[in-house]
């Protein structure tokens, strides 16, 4: 009994001696505790939270006047752990905030990158279609000049089409007014023809009643007998009707130009020409005659063109 | 009580004494020399002279006081209070150090957020215009 009552007094004894009524200290501990409980703080200040801790339980142990100034340091140790903590807490902070902005940083550069090729790209395909815009112009513009040379071309062709049409009209009305002088002196001569056939006139000679056709009737330098001569033959004709019972004679002649060879011959063709076409008329093959005479008898000189024409001629002769 | 209990009753005794007298121990507290007023005076003003003066000026407060306080500590010959002054004083300077160490981090966090904001706009920005 007394053992047990003597034990109970010691415990009373040490737990008013370590027994704190302290509230400053109490608040300080409780301070501690939530501190170090908190969660974000763990890893950090761990000297400095170890120093609070001890600080703090020192106080448990002190009393008198040193206390105050014991529960300041100790708070200070407190405070000090918590700023060292909330210190090492923004230096992480700080650490992985710039590690995501280099990560940002890396990724806006890729970015950036790819942007810029990108554009680069762009650029590169605006400069290809500005030089094939470019080159199309170039084209168009080629295209037009050279249609603005077909039509100038095909201007001056169409003048120069209109300058040689103009030329070929005008070449046609000189060819239609050469014609229509060519008909008109065709015209004057068959009119000269008709009138000199209607003039013949007879006369009448040793051998009888003789005609003279002169050379007018035949082609130059020919036998033949012009279309005019033939469709004007009626005086002819009527010259020879007028004497059906006698026999006729008819004789070419030329001028001294040619050979006498070439004119004996000329000479007879005419002269048979003109027996065919009085035979053709109606006239009995057996009543005529046809003489070539060549340049044999001239009736006038051939000295000069006057009497070269007169003795180209035929006689048509009604014999006796 | 049998002598085994007398002596574990004795043992219990002797270590509560014990816990009585290193309750009653002195704290540490920093040894005062002649100078050290004044090297503490010298930390103050370096303090008042830094950035230090703007981040925590309530504490500078403090250490204004204290350090009047430890002047009239030394004048009076109390080396006890002068000494104590002085730990306080220069746990309240590494304190207001601590205390603009944090602002000036705190400032620089929210700085860096918002560049990490500002770039991640920028980047959605970009993102969008690509395919």
């Amino acid at each position: 009994m007394i053992k047990r009552t003597l034990t109970l007094i010691l415990l009373l004894f040490a737990h008013g001696l370590l027994a704190k009524d302290n509230l400053e200290l109490e608040s300080l501990r409780i301070e501690f505790d939530n501190f170090i409980s908190q969660q974000k703080y763990r890893p950090y200040a761990k000297e400095e939270k170890t120093q609070a801790k001890s600080a703090i339980e020192a106080l448990y142990n002190q009393r008198g006047e040193v206390k105050n100034h014991a529960v300041y340091m100790a708070r200070h140790y407190l405070t000090k752990a918590k700023m060292m903590a909330e210190s090492e807490y923004l230096e992480n902070e700080l650490r992985e905030t710039d590690a995501q902005l280099q990560t940002i940083n890396m990724q806006t550069l890729k970015a950036e990158a790819k942007l810029a090729r990108m554009e680069a790209d762009r650029a590169q395909l605006l400069i290809k279609l500005h030089a094939e815009e470019a080159e199309r112009a170039r084209r168009e513009k080629q295209n037009a000049l050279a249609l603005a040379d077909q039509k100038t071309s095909e201007a001056e062709l169409s003048q120069a089409e209109m300058q040689a049409a103009q030329a070929y009209a005008k070449a046609q009305e000189k060819v239609a007014t050469l014609a229509k002088q060519e008909a008109d002196l065709a015209f004057a001569e068959i009119e000269a023809l008709r009138m000199q056939l209607e003039s013949l006139v007879a006369k009448e000679t040793s051998a009888g009643l003789m005609m003279t056709l002169g050379d007018f009737v035949f082609d130059s330098a020919s036998a033949n007998l012009k279309q005019a001569a033939i469709d004007n033959f009626d005086r002819v004709m009527q010259f020879i009707s007028g004497y059906p019972d006698r026999k006729i004679r008819i004789e070419g002649h030329t001028d001294s130009s040619g050979s006498e060879a070439f004119n004996l011959d000329l000479s007879q063709r005419r002269a048979d020409a003109v027996k065919q076409l009085l035979v053709q008329n109606g006239i009995a093959d057996d009543r005529i005659e046809s003489v070539g005479k060549g340049e044999a008898h001239p009736v006038a000189s051939n000295a000069n063109e006057a009497g070269k024409a007169k003795n180209r001629r035929v006689d048509i002769i009604l014999l006796k | 009580m049998t002598p085994k209990a007398f002596k574990s009753t004795l043992l219990v005794l002797i270590l509560l004494i014990m816990t009585f007298l290193v309750g009653c121990a002195p704290p540490t507290v920093i040894e005062i020399t002649d100078n050290t007023f004044y090297q503490l005076q010298q930390e103050v003003e370096d303090v008042k002279n830094s950035q230090v003066a703007n981040a925590a000026p309530l504490e500078m407060k403090f250490i204004t006081e204290k350090l009047q306080n430890a002047k009239r500590a030394k004048a009076n010959g109390d080396v006890r209070e002068e000494a104590r002054l002085t730990q306080q004083i220069r746990a309240d300077i590494e304190i207001a150090r601590l205390r603009a160490e944090v602002n000036r981090l705190n400032q620089s966090l929210l700085e860096k957020r918002d560049e990490l904001s500002a770039a991640r706009v920028y980047l959605q920005q970009l993102e969008s215009q690509l395919p």
